[in-house]
């Protein structure tokens, strides 16, 4: 158990909490000094609630104590991507669109949290409406990853990896339309679970792709992301993509043996389909060898090409992140970023027939991946093909270039978990994905976790006077 | 004209039919994003059955939903 409470997981929090040997108070005062000391260089806050945060600080421990302790995340700080709607404080998609954008109404995902008692610590960074980035004309600059601040955080939910990598936060939430919580959950060795499509509402989402985006949990552990999934996930009215399904305790996949459980290993997409940095490839094959000597079964097995997957997924977020922006596109296209210009221009060209023959073919790959899944409990391949580049060496094309595997899994809308097996030479987070079924978000849990304690990349945090040498 | 005069022609009706101005930077860099959009596309088949439904058809949502 980490002693520092900048470092302290939602579960290690919460059971002190809990046993009201540590006090919401002194855990959020520690959290905001951390931030104080370190966001000036990392840009992971675009806001912060200091002040709300402290009075629900001090409402929670009167609460606890009063024995009214309303779960795991009574008490626990957070903070959100700006794209979540929250009321009364900015939501700004960090574009200069949308400056001076204050919802009156907070998101669906946002009233869960506050409804389970968490606290809002504050608002942060995105690439632009979730598509852009790392910008430099923006209103604010891009976050830097912690591990090493010439580097590239991943995107879009940027602030959220660089906020839970760099103990500002314990957990935030971000969203997923290609990658974007997987990507940035890699680069900054954090874990980021893509839930299925529908599971948690994206009601008073800031959106991108009607079809693609989905809301989901960035933590330092998987069961942090299982605590936090447990709070959101629901049907809501609110958002038509909502489904009616049970929600399990996601925290009871948590400690199980994974021993006979079946991992489809989708090594075309890292080795043939989107050759992968060499130390990524040495890394998922220890970790094959480690899920082995746990006991589940490891097999090969062949999907679609990633060139497919990928197409597809770009054709339907662009044609809808065209539909989306078209009014301001039109009026007020100086008003966007270069990076999110760039990515969805090409958007405006594409035909109806382009935009429904991709909802075909979305479709067919996922009929084609349902029966391929068929003898497999999960599917596991790499998350991004490379460790975090060098945010200067980087072009406009380069954050399309490495997106490819992330997307597979947005056109089948099933749960896909990203979390940290190693590091490079240089001391950068490698990652893989964990993949599973649609709604068997505790198996994805189940194995992931079994990874997480078997290895021991979770004791392994950055060094911020390091990053910054 | 030449073939990357061509591109460009036809690049400036696309967004002209997209009533979307851009200045000169913008417009070249919508013409660099250009060939790696026509490889995706090339990845979507063209050839389908007509009954080969896409995958975001409308449902009526159910009593329950209602």
């Amino acid at each position: 158990m980490s002693t520092d409470l900048h470092y302290l997981t939602i579960a290690e929090g919460a059971e002190r909490l809990r046993q009201r040997t540590l006090s919401p108070v002194d855990w959020v005062e520690a959290l905001l000094t951390r931030i104080e000391g370190f966001d000036g260089e990392l840009h992971a806050f675009l806001a912060l609630t200091a002040a709300a945060a402290r009075a629900q600080a001090v409402a929670a421990e009167r609460e606890i104590v009063a024995g009214s302790y309303r779960g795991p995340l009574h008490g626990v700080p957070y903070a959100l991507k700006d794209i979540y709607d929250t009321a009364g404080i900015p939501t700004t998609a960090q574009s200069w669109v949308c400056q001076g954008r204050i919802p009156q109404r907070d998101a669906f995902a946002q009233r869960r949290l506050v409804d389970a008692g968490a606290i809002l610590v504050g608002k942060l960074a995105t690439h632009e409406f979730a598509y852009g980035g790392p910008s430099f004309d923006l209103p604010a600059p891009p976050a830097r990853n912690p591990w090493g601040l010439t580097h590239f955080t991943g995107g879009s939910s940027s602030g959220s990896g660089v906020a839970v990598a760099a103990g500002l936060v314990p957990g935030a939430l971000g969203s997923d339309t290609g990658g974007s919580i997987r990507h940035p959950a890699a680069h900054c060795g954090i874990v980021g679970f893509k839930p299925t499509a529908g599971l948690v509402s994206r009601a008073g989402v800031i959106p991108l792709s009607y079809s693609y985006d989905t809301c989901g949990p960035m933590a330092w552990t998987v069961e942090d992301c299982a605590i936090l999934l447990g709070a959101i996930a629901g049907y809501d009215a609110d958002d038509p993509q909502s489904a009616d399904v049970p929600i399990p305790d996601y925290r009871t996949a948590i400690g199980r043996d994974i021993r006979g459980l079946r991992i489809g290993v989708v090594r075309h997409f890292f080795e043939a389909d989107k050759p992968t940095d060499a130390p990524i490839k040495a890394a998922i094959a220890t970790a094959l060898k480690e899920l082995a000597a746990l006991g589940a079964e490891i097999e090969d097995v062949t999907l679609a090409p990633l060139d497919d997957f990928a197409a597809c997924q770009w054709v339907i977020t662009c044609a809808e992140a065209n539909a989306i922006h078209d009014d301001n596109l039109r009026h007020r296209m100086t008003d966007y970023g270069e990076n999110f210009r760039y990515r969805i221009l090409p958007g405006a060209t594409l035909s109806a027939a382009d935009y429904v023959q991709a909802q075909r073919l979305r479709r067919q790959l996922i009929a084609e991946t349902r029966q391929k899944m068929e003898g497999f409990d999960v599917l596991l391949t790499a998350t991004v093909p490379t460790v975090a580049p060098v945010v200067e060496n980087m072009t406009l094309s380069s954050v399309l270039a490495s997106r490819g595997i992330t997307a597979a899994f947005n056109t089948l809308g099933w749960p896909a978990l990203a979390l940290c097996c190693g590091f490079s030479e240089a001391g950068l987070p490698l990652s893989l994905t964990i993949a599973g079924k649609p709604f068997d978000e505790a198996t994805v849990l189940r194995v992931a976790d079994a990874y997480e304690r078997a290895t021991p990349w979770r004791r392994r945090r950055p060094d911020l006077a390091q990053a910054a040498a | 004209m030449s073939n990357d005069a061509d591109a460009k022609t036809r690049h400036v009706i696309e967004l002209r039919w997209a009533a979307l101005e851009t200045t000169a930077r913008q417009f070249d860099q919508f013409c660099e994003a250009a060939p790696h959009v026509a490889a995706l596309l090339r990845r979507i088949p063209r050839e389908r059955s007509r009954w080969d439904d896409p995958a975001n058809v409308f449902v009526l949502p159910s009593d329950k939903r209602r």
